[in-house]
């Protein structure tokens, strides 16, 4: 036999560890059937239920939003018993005088117009009407002290004001834009004058109805904004002028800035808050909640699940157009510097990731809503922020609809609760 | 010319390779197991060639790590060691599953010190817990609302020996070792569990390292009573074994105590005979773990033969056969697991006898003894693969 050398059976030990090398690296791995019938090494540990009555201070908070705070107007009309009619006002308090030549050289004064008319945008989410109905629109300028005042604008929709008015056969034929046309004499005597333009909108309808437009938002006039266009002359060589929101009243520019549109609830049917927790409606209301939560559960362990259950009682002057109010639970962000809960709520922030919840204002029961991020957030934020939720309409100001749910001031088992799935932190891995 | 391979060289492997050891014992994952419960496999520390004879030589052999008697058999500078793969499927009723594992085992060297003393360093795997599960799973919450997810749990590292032997003989007819082991190591842990609603529910995830820490000495023996019969006993005594978390001990039991006896026969020209018997002392472990650990103490009984075979060259090929039976450490659902397995190996000299190429291959079969429920049907069949490498310059 002929003697095999040391490198021969070297690479052959070598060939031998490497095809065991790969003969295990090639193995394919499957899933960890066998946990399920009780054989693996480590388990997660299970996960723990609690339920904790942890709300120590609720209230349902007025006078909001806060002017400029309002990206949609609603205009809304329901005849009956619960009547129900809310407008809106569109300040345009900076119409021209004058307007430059297309062809160039001075301006020229505006003495005639042509095809005034005011574009508005809707929201189609939160427009409902099943039977035509008109959008009116009225001059509600006044040099009256309260030119804010509800009841004062109200007032000024009057028959003699009327400035024009556009028709709506049905949501699905609309479509998103409205021209309104205005009275070409009215505006051109605006213009002349150098008057401010305030236009109330109001919603006439034989059956209950909704239009929600688009008003100036927080950020500023855009697109989808009220915008009154016409046309400077009454040939057709000029080109059109846009007038966009402006207010130069009440008080400081920005605070008029904050009254470019304004909504104006003439006639909201409802019932005292009483101890109920509000959420929504007209004059919108939104909730202000702040926890004591065992430090335990926010630092100690993993938290799972979160649940805040609010006990639901049916809204007592439901809307038929109103099926559901969105609610948007908010992290409070402002430290206890802020004392005012109002202004801490203006604080409050959704960017910790919490989902929005639609509910019937009809409904009653339990309602859950998921906080499970608000609890990991307040694990970052400094000590002396509240453990603190908000929760408000989406729609907020511009929705009529109204969700009631019971406080700490109720009965034991119709309280706010804090339910909370967690998983302790144990040794994990020590068998 | 060949180039030598210095004492120095040898010494600095093997350093280097302990640490390998403990820090990466396994590479590849494995899964659910019978033999994976508690703390991890016993990997038994044998060596190649022991394993071939179902461990039956491995009171004898210099390469494992039991006895440090038998450092003398060698009678000269060595190092060596061997990689394991094994793989093995796991039925449990319906459910069956194939999982591989790969560890190095043992990574040993050894020299002579002023003639009459042998002085071996190694590093073993003592308990090895890498696997990987992950598996749908369905939470049930406190309100009846069911989630769906899946869960994952991965484990990597191992309890890991390192020993530092010396062997002496003061009679032609007796060979005395002593050891000090120091046992160290860590489990690296993960886990994590996420539901299909992410809405509702947030993902968990949590990762952790168990460090282990512990001491231990062996005392073995060998002796030759009559010419080719050999009778070998060791005896490990297991000190103060710890776990910790961020340099804070979380729970403090004690390494297993060991004790072992074995007889070799060597009557027959080409063939040696080899029975062992061993009893370790699992049980000590207990307070390491949580209150449910099931820890059992454990019985290993081995025989096996080794024999010459066919020339290849110079040198002619070992061929081995044995077989074992013995209880693993760490049961499940109530139920203890006894391996059972047999197998063969093979051993070819290299190098004019300065070094050795080892294979053995072993079928194992891992059955509960009692339980009730999924754990009792469960059955595990594993091919044990060990390639080793033995230089003795």
């Amino acid at each position: 036999m002929t003697p095999l050398s040391l490198a021969r059976r070297l690479a052959a030990v070598v060939g031998l560890a490497a095809l065991a090398a790969g003969a295990a690296c090639s193995e394919q791995l499957e899933g960890g059937a066998g946990c399920a019938a009780g054989l693996c090494p480590v388990t997660n540990a299970a996960v723990v239920d609690t339920t904790l009555d942890p709300v120590v201070l609720d209230t349902a908070l007025a006078g909001v939003p806060v002017a400029g705070d309002l990206p949609v107007l609603l205009l809304a009309t329901r005849p009956g018993a619960d009547s129900l009619d809310v407008r809106a006002v569109v300040r345009f308090d900076s119409v021209p005088g004058s307007f430059a030549p297309p062809a160039g050289g001075d301006s020229v004064r505006i003495t005639r117009v042509d095809s005034t008319a005011i574009r508005l945008t809707l929201d189609t989410s939160g427009t409902r009407f099943t039977g035509p109905v008109t959008i009116q629109a009225y001059d509600v300028d006044t040099a009256a002290a309260g030119d804010t005042v509800v009841d004062v604008l109200a007032a000024l929709f009057r028959p003699d004001r009327l400035l024009g008015e556009v028709t709506l056969a049905s949501p699905t034929v609309t479509g998103d834009t409205v021209s309104l046309r205005l009275s070409n004499d009215a505006f051109a005597a605006k213009a002349q004058a150098r008057a401010r333009l305030r236009i109330g909108l109001r919603l006439v309808s034989a059956t209950s109805a909704r239009v929600r437009l688009f008003g100036v938002g927080v950020g500023g006039v855009n697109a989808v904004s009220p915008v009154v266009r016409f046309d400077p002359a009454t040939d057709t060589i000029f080109r059109a002028v846009l007038v966009f929101p402006a207010s130069v009243t009440p008080g400081s520019s920005e605070l008029a800035r904050a009254y470019r549109a304004q909504s104006l609830p003439v006639r909201v049917p409802r019932l005292t808050d009483g101890s109920d927790l509000v959420i929504g409606g007209l004059p919108a209301r939104r909730v202000y909640m702040r926890f004591a939560v065992p430090a335990r559960f926010i630092d100690s362990v993993d938290l799972v699940r979160a649940s805040l259950l609010l006990t639901q009682r049916a809204s007592g002057a439901p809307d038929a157009l109103d099926t559901g109010v969105t609610v948007r639970p908010l992290a409070v962000l402002a430290t206890d510097a802020v004392t005012d809960l109002r202004r801490a709520s203006e604080f409050a922030s959704g960017a910790v990731g919490l989902d929005t919840l639609r509910v019937d204002p009809r409904g009653s029961g339990v309602r859950v809503f998921s906080v499970v991020n608000l609890l990991r957030a307040w694990r970052a934020l400094p000590t002396n922020t509240p453990r603190a939720l908000v929760l408000r309409a989406t729609a907020e100001g511009a929705q009529a609809a109204e969700l009631r749910f019971y406080s700490i001031e109720a009965a034991a088992e119709l309280r706010p609760r804090l339910r909370l799935s967690y998983v302790p932190r144990t040794n994990f891995g020590l068998p | 010319m060949r180039r030598p391979v210095t004492r120095a060289a040898l010494a600095a492997a093997g350093v280097l390779a302990a640490v390998a050891a403990t820090v990466a014992p396994a590479a590849l994952r494995a899964q659910s197991s019978l033999g994976l419960q508690g703390f991890g496999y016993p990997a038994g520390q044998f060596s190649t060639r022991a394993q071939g004879t179902g461990g039956a030589l491995g009171e004898f052999d210099p390469v494992s790590v039991v006895n440090p008697s038998a450092l003398l058999e060698f009678g000269r500078t060595f190092a060596a060691f061997q990689y394991d793969p094994e793989f093995r499927r796991l039925t449990a009723g319906s459910v069956r599953q194939n999982n591989t594992v790969a560890r190095f085992p043992i990574i040993a060297v050894g020299a002579p010190v002023r003639r009459k003393y042998m002085v071996g360093l190694s590093a073993s795997t003592l308990l090895d817990r890498t696997f990987t599960a992950e598996f749908a799973d369905t939470a049930r919450f406190g309100d009846g609302t069911l989630a769906p997810g899946r869960q994952r749990v991965e484990s990597n590292g191992s309890v890991a020996d390192v020993r530092l032997a010396v062997a002496t003989q003061p009679a032609r007819w007796l060979r005395v070792g002593v050891s000090g082991h120091v046992l160290t190591g860590e489990n690296r842990l993960v886990s994590s569990r996420r539901f299909d609603d992410t809405t509702n529910f947030r993902r968990i995830d949590d990762s952790t390292s168990l460090d282990y820490t512990g001491l231990a000495a062996t005392l073995g023996l060998a002796a030759t009573p009559v010419r080719g019969v050999q009778l070998a006993g060791s005896y490990r005594l297991g000190g103060t074994l710890k776990t910790s978390r961020n340099d804070s001990t979380i729970s403090t039991g004690n390494a297993p105590d060991r004790a072992g006896i074995a007889l070799r026969v060597d009557r027959v020209t080409g063939a040696v005979f080899a029975l062992a018997y061993s009893h370790t002392r699992w049980s000590k472990m207990r307070d390491l773990g949580t209150s449910a650990l099931e820890v059992h103490d454990a019985t290993e009984l081995s025989g096996g033969v080794e024999a010459l075979g066919p020339r290849l060259g110079d040198f002619p090929l070992l061929l081995r056969l044995g077989a074992r039976r013995r209880t693993l450490p760490f049961g499940v659902g109530g139920a203890r697991v006894r391996e059972t397995s047999f197998g063969g190996g093979l051993g070819l000299p290299l190098a004019s006898g300065r070094a050795v190429g080892d294979v053995s291959l072993q079928r194992a079969l891992r059955t509960p003894q009692g339980g009730a429920g999924p754990v009792a049907d469960a059955r595990e069949r594993a091919y044990l693969l060990s390639v080793g490498f033995t230089v003795r310059p």
